[in-house]
């Protein structure tokens, strides 16, 4: 058994897990507990998504139980916690949460009118950076204004969840630039929650919690939860945010002009800004970073992690327990362009504000009618879906890196990272060399390093990365690049088609 | 038991949702664009003139190509479906059964309050 080392407690609630782990000071993962974060439709139509906040507090604390109890007689020094973004907690007088919905809940599709009437989509995105409105807690917030008036009645605080987290453990409200940035109520450029938005919608602006910056110490621990866990008295809590902003921090990419792909279930794309900086078109986010002074562009591919989960589930776990191991394999005997097998999951360009239809899956191949013995087997569709995935998370670095005039350095992290060959393959796909985190799992590492700043280990970001972060570089192939950019030409001519389906 | 039997009847519930609820036409009140609904298994059309909150139209067996709004149905038993809430928007919209041709986002969430 471990015995008198020092380590932060880090939560970290995804789109699909709530992860409770122990990490070193020196940013090693000791261990960590894995629970599903379930969510519930709250309509017939399935616009409307929630948690039981219950349950997900339950498995929180389950999480923290499960790791503490496999290193007793550790020095926890600080807690910190990063959430999915976007996803909103409305809490009563008492503290109790009237509603908690994740980023899938878009229930504001019923109020977004209200804020299409009262702002142009330029407007609006000059001050928040964000759109469409039916997707973030503005409109959430609106819908329950509209339909359910008795419970916003009861409403007495508006957070995220990661603001939420913060109040469970530590009984003090407090939000951070990289969360509230996601809730399409927040002035990017001013850094504070918009007067003009709370006014035009008459909002109580009590409603929103101070807002502070990043690695900042909240509050401790709450008496109650520091003696069932049996720590000791002081806990520190140190605020992040975000998993996403976490996770960037967790990979490296906190210099201007760093791009960080964030493989997860989905595939946020961003480059590190040393300014706001808003595009024209409404169509790419601007958000806010961890660190003080830097924002982000967002460019997104989608459901990346999700659609590599759902061919694994649908096509290879009836015959194998490991299909990780087995993809790997398949990516290492097949050839790219698999045949001139084509796979259509959803991956592409990010067009989030113009998304009007969900499109149809596709597999393109070459059916076995035809006089050859070539048809596409299992490893071909395999490495079809991941070059969809490549594909689409090409799209979406092109857009971001084209904006850049000097050379840039493409940081990687996230589940799907984990894939030495899908590594290789993404480095070839873009053309470039990627340089990926050491630990994948980020989100936990960028949690820890705001804890050593809101613990003053470090003053700076930069030293941590260079001191504690390790990184391997993974160079393409440019012959195989070459042939992937003819691959890709293909895959995007039949792409047109096939989203006309 | 189903509380539309009809195509008819559920042409008659988006003027009565319309006219009889004070919400939906609040949400219309900046709209005026025809809407041409479609489907495909019938080559039957349908249009919707909303003249913002004072008043609507509902149209069978009529098209307009310059509609700012298409919508296609592959089938008019999906209609039906979703009135009688045996199949949801979102799942209707996921599986192909309804597909927006034309229409930007922020004119289709405030139609929503008419057909879902």
């Amino acid at each position: 058994m471990e015995k008198d080392e020092s380590l932060i407690l880090t939560i970290d609630i995804s789109s699909t897990s709530i992860k409770v782990g122990l990490v070193t000071e020196q940013l090693k993962i000791k261990i960590f507990n894995t629970q599903e974060l379930k969510i519930y439709n709250d309509d017939l139509d399935g616009f409307a998504k929630r948690f039981n906040m219950n349950d997900l507090w339950k498995k929180v604390i389950d999480g923290i139980s499960f790791v503490l109890s496999r290193f007793k007689n550790t020095s926890i020094i600080g807690l910190s916690t990063c959430t999915q973004r976007i996803a909103s907690v409305f809490l009563d007088e008492k503290g109790n949460a009237l509603y908690g919905g994740p980023n899938i809940d878009i229930r504001g599709i019923d109020s977004a009118y209200l804020v299409d009437d009262a702002f142009s989509e330029s407007d609006l995105f000059e001050i928040t950076g964000h759109s469409p409105s039916l997707l973030f807690c503005l409109a959430r917030l609106l819908w329950f204004k509209e339909e359910a008036e008795d419970v916003y009645a009861k409403i007495k605080k508006v957070l995220t969840l990661d603001d939420w987290l913060v109040y469970k453990f530590t009984g003090n409200f407090y939000s951070n630039l990289s969360s509230a940035a996601e809730t399409q109520i927040l002035d990017i450029k001013k850094g504070e929650w918009s007067s003009e938005i709370i006014d035009t919608f008459n909002f109580d602006p009590d409603f929103f919690p101070e807002i502070v910056d990043s690695g900042t110490v909240v509050g401790e621990l709450k008496e109650n939860l520091s003696n069932k866990f049996d720590l000791n008295r002081y806990v520190p809590f140190v605020i992040s945010g975000g998993d996403t902003q976490a996770t960037l921090l967790g990979m490296g990419a906190i210099e201007e002009g760093d791009i960080g792909i964030s493989l997860g279930t989905t595939a946020p794309i961003h480059r590190v800004v040393d300014k706001p900086i808003f595009d024209p078109n409404c169509n790419y986010w601007t958000s806010c970073h961890s660190i003080k002074g830097k924002w982000l562009i967002e460019s997104h591919a989608g459901n990346t992690g999700a659609s590599y989960d759902w061919f694994k589930q649908a096509f290879l776990s009836s015959f194998t327990e490991k299909p990780d191991s087995l993809i790997e394999d398949y990516l290492k005997k097949t050839t790219p362009g698999a045949l001139s097998t084509y796979t259509y999951l959803g991956p592409e360009r990010m067009n989030i504000k113009n998304t009007t239809s969900i499109k149809r899956g596709a597999f393109i191949f070459q059916p076995p009618i035809m006089v050859t013995e070539d048809v596409p087997k299992i490893e071909n569709f395999a490495r079809s879906v991941l070059e969809n995935i490549a594909f689409g998370i090409f799209e979406n670095h092109q857009v971001l890196s084209n904006q850049i005039d000097f050379s840039t350095i493409t940081y990687v992290a996230g589940g799907m990272a984990k894939s030495k060959e899908f590594c290789k393959l993404l480095a070839n796909v873009l053309g470039n060399q990627i340089s990926v985190a050491h630990i994948k799992d980020s989100a936990f590492i960028g949690a820890a390093m705001n804890t050593l700043i809101g613990l003053k280990y470090y003053t700076d970001y930069k030293s941590i990365v260079s001191n504690l972060l390790a990184f391997e570089d993974v160079k393409n192939d440019p012959t195989v690049s070459d042939k992937f950019k003819t691959i890709y030409i293909e895959w995007k001519n039949l792409k047109s088609k096939i989203d006309r389906l | 038991m189903s509380n539309f039997e009809s195509f008819e009847s559920c042409l008659k519930e988006i003027e009565n949702r319309y006219i009889n609820t004070e919400k939906v036409r609040k949400k219309l009140a900046n709209y005026d664009g025809p809407i041409q609904i479609s489907f495909l298994d019938t080559k039957r059309s349908v249009m919707i003139y909303v003249n913002k909150d004072q008043g609507i139209e509902v149209k069978d067996n009529a098209s307009d190509e310059s509609a700012t709004v298409k919508i296609e149905f592959t089938s008019e038993n999906i209609l039906l479906d979703l009135f009688n809430k045996e199949l949801g928007a979102v799942k209707a919209y996921s599986s192909g059964k309804i597909k927006v041709v034309e229409g930007n986002i922020r004119n289709l969430m405030k139609l929503k309050s008419l057909m879902f």
